[in-house]
C-alpha cells in the first residue's frame, strides 16, 4: 500500500516537472520573441510594442521561480560544497535532510504569506500599468512555484538515500 | 547581532544553498521580532526583486550561449581560427587564446565559454602533442576573458545593482580583457621554446577562406553589440535580444545544426542558469531590506573606514576579500550580496565606481580559476577528462598573471577610464 503510493507519488511529481518545464519553454520563448518584435517594431516602424518590457520583466520573474524549483528538485542551487564533501555517507544523508526541511519551512512560510497577500483587496483589483492584466495572473507564480517546491522537497526526503547515491556516483 | 552572524556563516559553511539561507534567515528576522506588516509585503518584494529591465539581459545573453554552442556557431569560430594559426610555433595555443578573445565578445559568462572550449579545443591541442593538463589550464584561465570583455553577466549584475550605466561598465572592459589575452600569449611565446611546442601544415588558402567565409555572419553579433553600445542605439538587453536572433537564425538556417526539437532543451537551460542568478537576487532583495533595517551596512561601513584609511587601502581589502570568498563562493552570489555593501563606501572614498567594477569583475573571475572551489576548473577538470588535482597545479602560473593584472587594473585606474571617457 505504501510502495503504491510513493509510486503513485513520484509519477506526479514526474508529470509536475513537464508542467513547469513546459511553461519555462513558454516563457523564455515568449521573452526573447516579444524582446526581438519590439526592436523590429520601434526601429523600422517607429512603433514600439507599449506593453512590451511589462511583459518581459513578468517572463523574467516566472523563469526566476520556475527554473528555482527544477533548480530545489535536482539540487542543483549554488551552495558551499567543500565541507560538505568531505563528510561520511551518513553524515550527509542526515545534513541534505536537514538542508531539505529548510527548503520547505522557507517555502512554506513563503507560501502562506503570499496567499494573504494574493487575496488582499489591494492584489485583488489591482491591473498591470500597460497590459491592464489583473495582477493575481503574473503573481500567482509565486504560490504555484513555492506549494510545488513543498511537493519537490517532500520528494527528495523521500528519495535521499538514493538521489545521495546517486550523487556520491557521479563524483 | 553578531550570534546571527555567525549561524548565517555556519549554514553557509555547511552547504545550506546561498539563496535559502538570504531568504530564511530574513523569514525567521521578521517572524522573530513580531513584525508582521514586513511578512505580508515579503511576496511583493521577492516579486520586485529580479524585475529590472538591466537583469533581462541575463537570461538573453545565455540564451545566446546555448543557441552558438548548440547550432555550431562556437565551433566554426575556434575551427577556423586554428587552421589560421595553426602552422605557428604554438599554433593551436595562440589560436585558443583569439578563439576565447572571439568567444568573449559574443558570450557572457566564462562557464558557457570554457565548457564549449574545453570540448573542442583540448582534445585538438593533444592531438598535436600538448600536454592535457596544460591545454585545459589555457583553456579555463582564457575563457576568464568572457565576462570581462563586453558583453559580461558580472557588468550587468553589477551595473544593476550600483546603478552604474552598463555600457560604461562594457567599454571599460575591453582592454582589461585585452591585456589578459596579451599575457598569456606571451606565456605561450615564452612556454614555446622550453616545451619545444609544435606546429600543424599549413591549411591551404582554400581551405581557410572556406572556413573564414562560413563564420563572418557569426562575427555580426559583437559588431552590433558594440556598435549598439557605443552609437547608444541600443541597450545591452536589446543587443541581447539581437543577438538571439541572429544566433537562432545562423544555427538554424545557414549552418542548419540546431534542430526544432534542440529548443526546449535550450530553453531549459537558459531558464535554470539564469534562475541559479535570479533566485539569489529575489532571496538577497529579503536579506537587503532586514539588513538595512538593523543598519547592518552602516555598522560595516563605519568598521571598513575606520581600518582603510586610505582609498588604496580600501581596495586592498576588497581585493583580498573577493579573492578569499572567491575561493569558496559563487562569484556571482558574492557580487550580489556585497555590493550593495560596499557601493557606499565606494562613493565616500570618491572611487569612480565603473572603475571599480572593473576590479570587482576580474576578482570575481580570477576566482572561477582558484582553487579548492572553482567553477571553471570544476567545468574544465570533468568536460576535458583532467585530473582536479593535476589541472591545479598546471594552473597556477596562470592565477599568478592573472592576479598581477589584477594589481595593474586596481592601482592603474587609466586602463580601465580611457575608452569610456573618449566615448563618454
Amino acid at each position: 500500500m505504501v510502495k503504491k503510493s510513493i509510486v503513485y507519488f513520484d509519477r506526479v511529481m514526474m508529470l509536475i516537472e513537464k508542467l513547469l518545464k513546459g511553461i519555462i519553454v513558454f516563457s523564455v520563448a515568449a521573452l526573447v520573441i516579444v524582446m526581438s518584435l519590439n526592436i523590429i517594431f520601434r526601429y523600422v516602424l517607429s512603433a514600439p510594442i507599449f506593453w512590451a518590457d511589462e511583459f518581459a520583466l513578468y517572463m523574467l520573474v516566472w523563469i526566476t521561480f520556475l527554473g528555482a524549483s527544477i533548480c530545489i528538485k535536482h539540487d542543483r542551487l549554488p551552495a558551499i560544497t567543500i565541507l560538505k564533501d568531505k563528510l561520511n555517507t551518513t553524515l550527509r544523508l542526515y545534513l541534505y535532510i536537514i538542508i531539505q526541511i529548510a527548503i520547505l519551512l522557507f517555502s512554506f512560510i513563503i507560501l502562506y504569506y503570499t496567499f494573504d497577500w494574493i487575496t488582499s483587496n489591494n492584489v485583488a483589483n489591482r491591473v498591470s500599468a500597460a497590459m491592464r492584466v489583473p495582477m493575481w495572473i503574473p503573481y500567482s507564480i509565486l504560490p504555484l512555484t513555492m506549494f510545488i517546491n513543498v511537493l519537490f522537497v517532500l520528494h527528495n526526503i523521500l528519495h535521499s538515500k538514493q538521489s545521495l547515491k546517486l550523487e556520491m556516483g557521479s563524483d | 547581532m553578531l550570534i546571527a552572524g555567525i549561524a548565517l556563516l555556519i549554514l553557509l559553511a555547511f552547504g545550506f544553498p546561498i539563496a535559502i539561507v538570504l531568504g530564511i534567515s530574513s523569514v525567521i528576522y521578521m517572524l522573530a521580532t513580531d513584525s508582521l506588516n514586513l511578512m505580508t509585503s515579503a511576496p511583493q518584494r521577492m516579486f520586485n526583486g529580479v524585475e529590472t529591465y538591466g537583469l533581462l539581459a541575463i537570461p538573453l545573453f545565455m540564451l545566446v550561449g546555448e543557441l552558438m554552442n548548440q547550432g555550431g556557431v562556437s565551433n566554426r569560430i575556434i575551427k577556423s581560427l586554428s587552421l589560421l594559426m595553426g602552422h605557428l610555433k604554438g599554433g593551436l595555443a595562440y589560436a585558443n587564446v583569439v578563439a576565447n578573445v572571439f568567444l568573449a565578445s559574443i558570450l557572457g559568462s566564462a562557464n558557457a565559454q570554457s565548457a564549449i572550449m574545453n570540448r573542442v579545443m583540448v582534445p585538438e591541442m593533444e592531438k598535436e602533442g600538448y600536454k592535457r593538463e596544460f591545454s585545459a589550464a589555457l583553456t579555463a584561465s582564457s575563457s576568464l576573458m568572457g565576462p570581462i570583455i563586453p558583453p559580461s553577466m558580472i557588468f550587468i549584475l553589477y551595473g544593476v545593482l550600483a546603478g552604474v550605466s552598463i555600457n560604461g561598465l562594457f567599454l571599460a572592459g575591453i582592454i582589461p580583457g585585452l591585456l589578459f589575452a596579451l599575457a598569456f600569449v606571451g606565456m605561450i611565446y615564452a612556454l614555446s621554446f622550453k616545451y619545444n611546442f609544435k606546429k600543424t601544415d599549413r591549411a591551404s588558402a582554400a581551405v581557410i577562406a572556406k572556413y573564414l567565409l562560413q563564420v563572418i555572419p557569426s562575427l555580426s553579433i559583437p559588431v552590433i553589440i558594440i556598435w549598439g553600445i557605443l552609437t547608444g542605439v541600443f541597450t545591452p538587453t536589446e543587443s541581447a535580444a539581437i543577438g538571439c536572433l541572429i544566433a537562432f537564425i545562423l544555427g538554424m538556417f545557414v549552418y542548419k545544426e540546431l534542430k526544432w526539437s534542440d529548443l526546449s532543451k535550450v530553453f531549459i537551460n537558459t531558464a535554470v542558469n539564469t534562475s541559479i542568478i535570479t533566485f539569489i537576487i529575489v532571496n538577497a532583495s529579503l536579506f537587503s531590506w532586514v539588513m538595512a533595517m538593523e543598519r547592518i551596512p552602516h555598522l560595516i561601513m563605519d568598521f571598513i573606514m575606520s581600518i582603510a584609511t586610505s582609498p588604496l587601502m580600501f581596495l586592498v581589502l576588497v581585493n583580498i576579500l573577493f579573492l578569499v570568498i572567491g575561493m569558496f563562493m559563487d562569484e556571482m552570489a558574492a557580487i550580489i550580496i556585497l555590493v550593495p555593501i560596499l557601493m557606499p563606501i565606494v562613493s565616500a572614498y570618491g572611487i569612480d565606481p565603473i572603475h571599480f567594477g572593473v576590479i570587482i569583475a576580474i576578482n570575481a573571475t580570477i576566482g572561477l580559476i582558484t582553487p579548492p572551489v572553482g567553477y571553471v576548473l570544476f567545468t574544465t577538470s570533468s568536460i576535458a577528462e583532467v585530473k582536479y588535482e593535476r589541472l591545479v597545479r598546471a594552473i597556477i602560473p596562470f592565477v599568478a598573471i592573472s592576479l598581477l593584472i589584477l594589481l595593474i587594473i586596481t592601482y592603474v585606474p587609466a586602463v580601465t577610464t580611457w575608452i569610456p571617457q573618449l566615448f563618454g
